[in-house]
């Protein structure tokens, strides 16, 4: 066989085992993560945590000053009030219209179509979205989750398929609500204005109305929010990103824009238990002889150290097909790194043979990263006897990122050649990762786990490569103060 | 997967993510010759992948439809280069894929003129071809044609590859032949 042949099959090698950077997903991540609050679900923590937001620095404004600015309400009144509004405890309706986009300085702001959500929710827990998505390009689309009754159900009218998912704790299913309705969201609101963060940018009168414009900045967004203090509840507000965030500062060229979210509010209400609320918290008709598809969680023994991660693997491989390569050896796979998390839970990094999938790092060539050929996978189970969360999947030594609810942030990445691995954070501290069986982890603070970093790999023979990497964390996000 | 991350399960949003990225990036390096071009143009796919996840009606059908996105943002992308420059293919595809010696100048070099042999449509229907094993109706589906016009593509391009003196002995298996 002559050279021609091989060079020609050494360039689709190449292409072959491309694989995408950390830093390249999550950068699109966070291109799309407002942009793609037109896909169900996703939004739902963004908008619904705009909305807590929304309730939030009312809290700041009414007791921060503004409100008797107006004359209409005093401190004690306007705190009354927003102990009230904040409760979101008890039964409400929310309807919102949503649009994101991207703002370049001297150009007019390109929007994509707008997402509807109505979302009611019940004292005891049970919650209903509904999503409808309208823009140029990509129709109309919709989805309806409902929580009720331990389980998750996903309804698909053009599908006439319901997912159902049930859940073996009440705690998985409220981790998983949470990534619909995070709580924790209205905490960021409150931290800013306990930070004092939270200003009166101005007060317009519309119609006999006061409305207020509250704004406040955090990690590099700003957020503003226009509050109609006679209605008492929020008309609007926008969150601001510059693109520069995702970016260091060497790659800022280019990158001059802001990522922006707007959100409408068109419905805004406490409603009481009862017959109203019980009406909104079920499926529709249709639903009923739509076809049933179980979403089985996955059960994985608790993971040790050493041990075999085969039953993980093998859930691994079931839940997303292809993810893992034909060639993987799933019965071999082995926990090599298990961590403890803060709130209880557990990190469980496993490491899956690949002996037939090799790609030479030079044939990589991404910036000198290495590889493995073996896959890693990483689960988090968050409550012990509950089922497993696998979070992400990489074979040829890709970093992978990791984040939960409970703001743990951390980098796993698989290396053949590395004694040590350091991520050096954007304001240039740096955080040593565990470095095991080819295999590393860093729980990176949650708040500098916002911006782009390096990853520092020293080889053996002592050489240090550097490599972008960066953790998309759309919700919850750390709070001022922490 | 793609029912949990349409329902906005953010773990599954980015397996699609890097999913819809890999294979973009892949086909889009072999076609356009530039790890960054095909970067960018990665990017754009798994942002139509994730905007349109909703849309998409058959789970199991995932890969073909990034297949399908990813060829007509390639061709896009390869005919607005095309506008600049006929062939200009950057070194950098070469530099990052690790060949520095004289042996491996001489091989890209070759491969340059075999890329710079072959219109837009027949490089990403090898692309597609020998990037990542599709047969010939699959490449005809990403390509939005018939399978006879995938047929003609990929004969086509090994048909010049062949004529070139320099690639006279190159002789890749027929379509369909091994997955």
């Amino acid at each position: 066989m002559s050279t021609e042949p091989d060079a020609l099959r050494q360039l689709y090698t190449y292409a072959r085992a491309l694989e995408p950077t950390s830093a390249e997903i999550q950068q699109t991540l966070a291109r799309c993560q407002r942009a793609t609050s037109r896909t169900p679900g996703r939004r739902h923590a963004a908008v619904l945590a705009v909305i807590v937001m929304a309730v939030a620095v009312l809290v700041a404004a009414l007791v921060a000053n503004p409100f008797s600015r107006s004359g209409t309400v005093s401190a004690a009144e306007a705190k009354a009030q927003a102990a009230a509004a904040l409760d979101f405890q008890g039964g409400w309706h929310i309807t919102r219209v949503t649009t994101t986009g991207e703002v370049q300085p001297g150009k007019a702001p390109v929007f994509s179509g707008a997402v509807t959500e109505d979302a009611w929710h019940a004292p005891d827990g049970r919650m209903r979205v509904q999503s409808t998505i309208a823009g140029a390009g990509f129709g109309v689309c919709c989805s309806l989750i409902l929580y009720a009754g331990g389980e998750r159900q996903i309804y698909m009218a053009d599908r006439k398929s319901t997912y159902v998912h049930r859940f073996a704790l009440a705690a998985d299913l409220r981790d998983d609500e949470r990534a619909f309705l995070p709580p924790s969201a209205a905490d960021l609101y409150r931290a800013a204005y306990r930070d004092g963060r939270v200003r009166l940018a101005g007060i317009t009168r519309v119609q006999g109305r006061d409305i207020y414009r509250l704004e406040f900045d955090w990690l590099g967004s700003s957020y503003t929010l226009s509050y109609d203090s006679s209605r008492r509840v929020p008309i609007s507000s926008e969150a601001r990103t510059p693109m520069s965030r995702f970016r260091l500062p060497a790659q800022t060229a280019g990158a001059r824009g802001s990522f922006v979210s707007r959100v409408r509010y068109t419905t805004y209400e406490q409603v009481d238990p009862g017959p109203l609320l019980n009406r909104h918290l079920t499926l529709p008709a249709g639903a009923r002889t739509a076809k049933q598809l179980s979403d089985a969680p996955i059960f994985v023994p608790r993971p040790v150290q050493g041990a075999s991660a085969a039953r993980l693997a093998r859930a691994v491989a079931h839940h997303m097909p292809g993810i893992l390569p034909a060639t993987a050896h799933l019965a071999d796979a082995s926990y090599a790194i298990v961590r403890q998390l803060a709130h209880g839970g557990m990190a469980a990094v496993a490491l899956i043979p690949n002996h037939g999938g090799k790609v030479s790092v030079s044939m990589l060539g991404l910036g000198g990263r290495t590889t493995l050929g073996n896959c890693i996978s990483i689960a988090e189970i968050p409550h012990l006897g509950g089922e497993a969360v696998t979070t992400s999947t990489s074979c040829n030594g890709t970093s992978l990122g990791f984040w939960n609810h409970d703001r743990t942030n951390a980098l796993v990445g698989g290396t053949t050649t590395a004694r040590r691995v350091d991520i050096r954070l954007h304001d240039g501290t740096t955080v040593r990762a565990t470095l095991r069986r080819g295999v590393y982890f860093a729980i990176l603070p949650a708040a500098k786990a916002r911006y782009p970093f390096s990853i520092l790999t020293t080889a053996r023979d002592g050489s240090i490569k550097r490599q972008l990497g960066a953790i998309w964390t759309p919700l919850p996000q750390p709070l001022p103060g922490e | 997967m793609v029912v949990r991350a349409v329902a906005g399960q953010e773990t599954a949003r980015e397996e699609i993510a890097r999913r819809a990225f890999r294979i973009a990036l892949r086909t889009a390096t072999a076609t356009l010759g530039s790890r960054p071009d095909a970067a960018d143009v990665a990017g754009d796919v798994t942002a139509d992948v994730l905007a349109g996840l909703g849309r998409l009606r058959e789970p199991a059908s995932f890969d073909a439809w990034v297949h399908r996105i990813t060829a007509r943002r390639t061709l896009r992308a390869l005919r607005r280069r095309s506008e600049q420059s006929a062939c200009d293919l950057p070194d950098d595809a070469w530099a990052s894929a690790g060949l520095g010696t004289d042996e491996a100048i001489a091989l890209r070099e070759v491969m340059r003129r075999a890329l710079e042999q072959l219109p837009p449509r027949q490089r990403l229907a090898m692309a597609l071809r020998y990037v990542h094993d599709l047969k010939e109706a699959e490449v005809a589906a990403a390509l939005g044609c018939r399978n006879g016009t995938a047929a003609a593509l990929l004969s086509r391009a090994r048909e010049t590859l062949r004529l070139d003196p320099l690639l006279a002995d190159f002789d890749p298996a027929p379509c369909g032949e091994s997955r």
